[in-house]
């Protein structure tokens, strides 16, 4: 029987949360929430309506970017509360892995998947993954432009059967001259935490630590030197 | 009661757990602050985003660290108490979010708590002070007069109108070129210079009402320099001294008038309490100790350490909501805003200009 576990997204602009248990998998999305204000009463409420025994999961699982900073923090410290209160394991996934979990459903073959998101100003956050959900390219960010060649060395693009995420558009555009036939998978409409649920029931906690996943550098210059 | 205590507003990530009753001293239990002074000082002040990073990554260590070192459980809690304003809102966010975590697993009473409420009643946790009494809060962010009458009662009678005194600090050290974090750096300076040499302003002396202004006194420091350049080490010390000088004659004398102004509202022992990070540096403290007895005021201020930011004061300004029975529904707590502008007297609230 596999642990009751919590997941939790509000890495984008979307907020969602699913329980997976020995009843089953549940999941709850809000397009338009604040993730200060409102999802610590949606993990309330999915816990109440999941029935877990003292509404209480024995793991719980959580995005840890690349997405927005603010927004994925705001997910990231709400989890390890919980975790803390409850005093159970904290699984961190990148949100590519989750992109690539929820595409998983719809490939056919096995082949890698590919996730991308639009990192603005022309780049792109990037990840490549077995058809286990293996990694074969750990999360980075590049230029579009430079896709071809961060991709090349560590992956056959053409061997690459699907791509999931806002950035997917942009990788099929770029990788098309160097062979991609991947399909692009529309994502899931119930957000990123019902792909990741069962997943992290399953997971080892100690593979998979909660550190917030940014892919870039805190906006900030050093301070010039005083004249 | 015995509360615990999260605060992340700005550039520590502080927990400490405090028990106790109202009107205090309270007893602190444990209290762990995880600076972060180190990954701010190449940009000569905190930049937000690196501190939300470390909030983020902090946050739960440092608050099972002062579970731990309290020596409580969870369950052994009356509440959690957390910053939720004012302050940089990434680091709100992690905090607050943090909390609420905690507080849904755990069952317990959530505490937001306004940050410049928790230095103003730090007092109370250290030494039991009876409201009413008149505070000067001075900090980073702040620089205010305000008559302290409950945990959620406050007037303010006066407040700077361009920088906090604590960012006075800070831009004057940078400018002498004696690095991050400002406070320290100018006192130290400040102790062998001679504050004489160089003459600069004082901002709005003489003018009626209770409000601060530091960013002419900013421009000065910066036009001296000019003037006397190249800047020898004494010619620095110097002119850190007359800048601290400046800032204490400016600080003591809106005090006094202030202390003349509201005696009458504050007792027979009226009680004047200094707080927030400026209120660590000791030539400030000793000048408002000897404005406070020429006006016949008691004078009390937290220890140093309890001037600056940390947990503790988090804890017992939540201890006091708790007490006072102003702590929210299960349902309001999880909804709970976090505030990057947050006013303690709240007919402020709104006022273009006014950080807190």
């Amino acid at each position: 029987m596999i642990p009751s576990t919590l997941a939790i997204d509000s890495a984008f602009g979307a907020l969602s949360v699913a329980v997976a248990s020995a009843r089953g998998t549940m999941s709850r999305i809000r397009a338009d929430g604040r993730a200060a204000e409102d999802l610590g009463p949606m993990v309330r409420d999915i816990l109440a309506e999941a029935g877990l025994h003292g509404h209480r999961p024995e793991r719980v699982a959580v995005t840890l970017g690349p997405g927005g900073f603010t927004s994925l923090r705001a997910g990231l410290a709400l989890a390890k509360g919980l975790a803390m209160g409850w005093g159970v394991p904290l699984l961190g996934f990148t949100t590519l892995f989750a992109l690539a979990a929820d595409a998983r459903r719809e490939a056919t073959e096995n082949k890698p998947i590919a996730a991308a998101i639009d990192a603005k100003r022309g780049e792109v956050f990037v990840a490549i993954f077995g058809p286990d959900l293996g990694v074969l390219v750990a999360p980075l960010v590049t230029p579009v432009q430079d896709l071809a060649v961060a991709l090349r060395a560590r992956v056959a693009i053409e061997s690459i059967q699907t791509i999931a995420g806002t950035g997917a558009g942009m990788v099929v555009e770029a990788l098309r001259p160097f062979g991609l036939t991947a399909q692009v998978c529309a994502p899931g409409e119930a957000g990123l935490a019902l792909p990741l649920v069962n997943l992290a029931a399953k997971a080892d906690p100690a593979a998979f630590p909660a550190n917030a996943v940014y892919l870039r550098p805190a906006d900030a210059r050093p301070m010039a030197p005083t004249q | 009661m015995i509360v615990l205590g999260i605060e992340t507003s700005c550039d520590e990530t502080a927990a400490a757990v405090v028990a106790g009753g109202v009107p205090g001293p309270g007893r602190i239990l444990s209290n762990v602050v995880a600076s972060q002074t180190a990954e701010h000082a190449p940009f000569g002040g905190v930049v937000p985003e690196i501190a939300a990073r470390a909030h983020a990554s902090l946050v739960d260590g440092v608050t099972r660290q002062a579970l731990s070192d309290a020596g409580v459980g969870l369950d052994r809690l009356s509440g959690i108490a957390v910053t939720a304003g004012p302050g940089l809102i990434g680091g709100v966010v992690v905090g607050l979010l943090f909390a609420k975590g905690l507080a849904l697993a755990s069952g317990l009473p959530l505490l937001p708590v306004n940050h410049l409420a928790a230095h103003a009643l730090t007092v109370r946790l250290t030494d039991g002070v009876a409201f009413p009494y008149l505070l000067l809060l001075i900090s980073g962010g702040h620089c205010q007069l305000i008559i302290v009458s409950g945990p959620s009662e406050y007037e303010r009678l006066g407040t700077t109108i361009d920088d906090a005194a604590g960012e006075a600090f800070d831009k004057t050290a940078k400018l002498l070129g004696l690095g991050y974090p400002g406070g320290p750096r100018v006192e130290t300076a400040a102790r062998s210079g001679d504050p004489f040499r160089f003459s600069l302003p004082r901002p709005l002396l003489d003018s009626p009402g209770l409000d601060f202004s530091f960013s002419g006194l900013k421009t000065a420091v910066r036009r001296a320099a000019e003037l006397a350049a190249p800047l020898s080490d004494p010619g620095v010390r110097d002119l850190a001294a007359a800048f601290q000088l400046a800032v204490t004659d400016i600080l003591v004398n809106r005090t006094r008038r202030a202390m003349a102004a509201v005696r009458g509202r504050l007792g027979p022992t009226p009680a004047f309490v200094v707080a927030g990070g400026v209120a660590a540096n000791q030539a400030l403290r000793t000048a408002l100790v000897e404005a406070a007895s020429l006006e016949g005021f008691s004078f009390l201020a937290p220890p140093p350490s309890l001037c600056t930011d940390n947990g503790a004061m988090v804890a017992w300004a939540g201890l006091e909501l708790f007490a006072a029975g102003q702590g929210l529904g299960a349902d309001e707590q999880l909804k709970v805003s976090p505030r990057a502008r947050w006013p303690l007297d709240m007919r402020f609230a709104g006022v273009p200009g006014a950080k807190a």
